[in-house]
């Protein structure tokens, strides 16, 4: 254990040396060219890869000791083992974390010297002292925590406990330094009110390192990233379940991994609640900072990040929701267990609200109640024609939760595409008013009557239609600048007035919670389902293991693109509105652009998180081979990284 | 892995789907934006060369005196030094005629992206910000200068109370002063007295 922390104190002493000598060489930087992705890519594919390591290290610790104490607290052996597989995960994404952080250090001092010259000469205690000193001290919490998991047993266990308290506690203190330097990034300090200085002048002679800390997006920027990373750390949790329960030879491995996929996507899930509201608190920042960057983010270059965002926020719940549907299926139910829930209801109240809420605040009384009237009658429509695609019986009924995502997805996309209403780049919003719900009373006349070809068709043709609509309200163009247009094609491009209630923040509001609302009324329903009914664990079928996948590699892009939101409100400065950014590289990256940078970051994770899982878990446990990486031979990258309790009597064997 | 693979594929064709901003014409923006920003830079490097220059030829020069002195023969009458002039560098909108003026305020306009708040010609944002299309009519020159770089000097009637939408406090550390001359002289053209902009509500004692 010696030699490792060793190591990693020299590597990080020969960073930061590194990181001096060559700053003191430099009186007047260079640019020097990346070969190929160019400098900005260069240090994005590195940035994006550390954040998504490091995240993983920040919110598995979480995720470990909530699960520690719920072992103490029911005394319930699988939060145990489930902890202990996830920690030795940890070991080799906390190796990455810091080799992927010594290349973004690496490449921002040759990439961009001149910033991250500033940074030293301005923040130096916080990135030059305290970050690496952290650093180190987590590095030996992480080792003692380790090592002592099977001597602090029994009656030690909170002392145990309390040593992963202190391992969270220091997670948090690197996630908060980090986020100052980002956060400072985008809403640098400024002179206090009746000071009367420019920003540079205020931050080169006034400002202290505290002010710089606790900057206007610092505080709301650490309740999302540490809310973010609780959420990664347990959809990782469900993916790890996931791949232990496909690889599960006997039935009580299954039992256990189908169990270990459900409470890191309960964990995950339920720490998503909180997202929409800390997001909205940690936009506001910005928004309070300076209004010009709201519409920026929100209805200008990045408007169309956010279109994809909702896609990808919606696929992880309505994949959780799945999920939770087939979990269903393996749970008992006595015969009088009844989740039934007025569906007519649900849909009229879910699909109502928004319209009715928007048109209400815009004291458009009439048109809310249409709107009250027509919107239901719609997503009714919908929703009988969804039940009728297959009956429903017994615990089945709580579906009709699930049925309601549709109008969900249908409401967000509006009330998304309609955002840029106000800002320079709008939508062309056209919609499909059609009768859906006397059409579905139709289909269901005819599948009385068994014409089930006709009915095959006709549903083949409603569910075109539905899907048309939802990309016919999604915006279908940017205009470059408002002042360019003519009458004409302004008219043509601006939102009808009836529609712009859509646009406000209500709207957007009322989505969220509804989104919020319908996973929680599912979970509600689930758990007295579990109440009353008897789970049999291990019985889960393989695609609900595929959408434990998808919910975890969904996150991880996500996060992706948010951080591309996150650097992108800078705009054309390094830190806003202090250091300009004179490269080539200072425009917005398209949409199109990042997605390809995120897609391939969130793969090649993946595939590393997948060999840890691999080389930790699987060959590890193979019998008689003792330590996981030794079986990887001595000289491969996690052997040497990770410490190995078992690799000395592993050798001590050898030698005798 | 084959699973990862489709994922990655449907989600990068869905990114390549919706509408994409025109990087072309954000960098022209950009580069008109930060043009400022890149002559004080090149300024900067040209000035470090000069004073190397400059450096490199004193210590020439000294080492000629020092010669001269050695030798005895210095008459520092006779090295008949030229008197050094300095002249005001001119403001660059200065050269800029009426008409050329206003057409860079308007990409002033543009450049600082007023147009997310305020409205003209009724094309813009709403709500955030008062429509600008009497401000010629409601305000001077200096006046709204004042407003530009301190928005809090006045307010636009019935925007006194604004906390999340307030006008930021940025354009004097990202605009120069012509760019602020031009953007005014813009503004001052728009006198169409049909639409309703607000009048100016100044602080009591300002």
């Amino acid at each position: 254990m010696n030699r490792k922390i060793i190591s990693w104190a020299v590597l990080c002493a020969v960073v930061l040396l590194s990181a001096t000598a060559v700053l003191a060489q430099i009186p007047d930087p260079k640019q020097i060219e990346f070969p190929y992705v160019g400098n900005r890519t260069a240090v994005w594919i590195v940035a994006q890869l550390h954040v998504l390591f490091a995240a993983f290290i920040l919110g598995a610790p979480i995720f470990v000791s909530v699960c520690e104490w719920l072992g103490i607290r029911s005394n319930d052996p699988r939060y145990d083992r489930m902890a202990k597989d996830i920690t030795k995960v940890s070991m080799v994404m906390y190796s990455l974390a810091a080799l992927t952080g010594g290349f973004f250090l690496f490449a921002m001092i040759t990439l961009y010297p001149a910033l991250s010259a500033w940074f030293f000469t301005h923040m130096f205690g916080l990135v030059a002292i305290a970050y690496p000193l952290l650093f180190i001290a987590e590095t030996l919490v992480l080792y003692v925590y380790w090592y002592t998991w099977d001597i602090l047993k029994g009656d030690k266990k909170r002392r145990h406990f309390a040593i992963g308290v202190v391992l969270n506690i220091m997670g948090i203190l690197i996630l908060m330094i980090g986020n100052a330097l980002t956060s400072f990034m985008n809403t640098p300090v400024k002179s206090p009110e009746g000071m009367e200085m420019g920003i540079r002048e205020y931050l080169e002679n006034v400002a202290t390192l505290w002010d710089k800390v606790n900057n206007y997006s610092w505080t709301t920027m650490n309740f999302h990233r540490l809310i973010g990373n609780a959420v990664f750390g347990g959809f990782i949790v469900g993916l790890i379940g996931a791949y232990k329960y496909v690889w599960a030879k006997t039935d009580e491995e299954r039992a256990h991994y189908d169990w270990m996929g459900f409470v890191g996507n309960f964990f995950g899930v339920g720490s998503m609640m909180l997202f929409p509201l800390v997001g909205y608190i940690h936009a506001s920042s910005f928004y309070m900072y300076d209004a010009s960057l709201g519409p920026y983010m929100m209805g200008d270059q990045l408007s169309m990040f956010w279109e994809m965002q909702g896609l990808m926020i919606g696929t992880i719940f309505l994949s959780s929701a799945i999920y939770m549907w087939l979990s269903m299926r393996r749970i008992i139910l006595p015969e009088t267990y009844a989740g039934v829930v007025s569906r007519p209801l649900v849909s009229a109240v879910l699909s109502g609200f928004l319209p009715g809420l928007g048109h209400f605040y815009n004291k458009k009384y009439v048109a809310g109640l249409f709107w009250l009237v027509w919107v239901p009658a719609w997503a009714v429509g919908v929703e009988t024609f969804l039940d009728s695609m297959e009956p429903m019986s017994g615990p089945m009924h709580f579906l009709i939760l699930l049925r309601g995502f549709p109008v969900i997805f249908y409401i967000m996309n509006v009330s998304r595409g309609f955002r840029s209403a106000n800002d320079e780049p709008m939508a062309r919003p056209r919609l499909l008013n059609f009768p859906f719900w006397w059409f579905a009373r139709f289909l269901v006349w005819l599948d009385q009557f068994s014409l089930r070809n006709v009915f095959g068709v006709m549903k083949f043709a409603i569910f075109v239609l539905i899907l048309g609509n939802l990309v016919w309200v999604t915006p279908h163009a940017f205009v470059g600048a408002v002042s360019e247009l003519t009458d004409e094609t302004y008219s043509q491009v601006a939102i009808p007035e009836q529609w712009e209630f859509l646009s406000l923040m209500p709207a957007k509001n009322t989505a969220a919670a509804l989104m919020v609302l319908m996973i929680l009324v599912c979970y509600i329903l689930y758990m007295r389902a579990i109440k009353v009914g008897r789970i049999q664990w291990g019985k889960i079928g393989f695609p609900a293991q595929l959408l434990l996948v998808l919910v975890a590699f969904c996150a991880t892009w996500t996060m992706g693109l948010m951080g591309v939101v996150r650097s992108g409100i800078r705009k054309y400065w390094h830190i806003y509105n202090v250091i300009p950014d004179l490269t080539g590289d200072n425009y917005t990256p398209t949409l199109a652009h990042s997605a390809v940078v995120i897609t391939i970051l969130s793969l090649v994770f993946y595939l590393i998180v997948s060999l840890a899982i691999l080389t930790t878990l699987k060959v590890g446990e193979a019998k008689g081979k003792g330590c996981s990486m030794y079986s990887w031979g001595r000289g491969s990258l996690f052997c040497w990284m990770l410490p190995c309790p078992r690799r000395r009597s592993v050798k001590a064997e050898s030698s005798l | 892995m084959i699973f990862f693979a489709v994922v990655a594929v449907i989600v990068t064709i869905i990114g390549h789907l919706w509408p994409q901003f025109s990087t072309a014409r954000e960098l022209e923006g950009i580069t008109r934006k930060t043009e400022r920003f890149r002559k004080d830079a090149e300024a900067r490097e040209s000035l470090s060369m000069k004073t190397k220059e400059l450096s490199a030829k004193v210590d020439e020069l000294m080492a000629r005196l020092e010669e001269l002195k050695t030798q005895g023969n210095l008459n520092m009458a006779a090295l008949n030094l030229p008197e050094e002039k300095t002249a005001a560098p001119k403001s660059s909108s200065a050269n800029l005629a009426p008409g050329d003026l206003v057409g860079r305020g308007k990409l002033v306009y543009q450049d600082q992206e007023c147009y997310n708040c305020h409205k003209i010609g009724g094309k813009g944002g709403k709500k955030r910000g008062p429509e600008l299309d009497n401000i010629g009519n409601l305000a001077t020159a200096e006046q709204l200068k004042k407003k530009i770089f301190k928005p809090k000097a006045w307010y636009a009637d019935g925007y006194e109370k604004r906390t999340k939408d307030k006008m930021p406090d940025k354009f004097p550390d990202v605009m120069s002063d012509d760019e602020l001359e031009a953007l005014v002289t813009y503004l001052m053209t728009l006198k169409n007295t049909d639409v309703k902009t607000p009048k100016p509500v100044f602080p009591s004692g300002s």
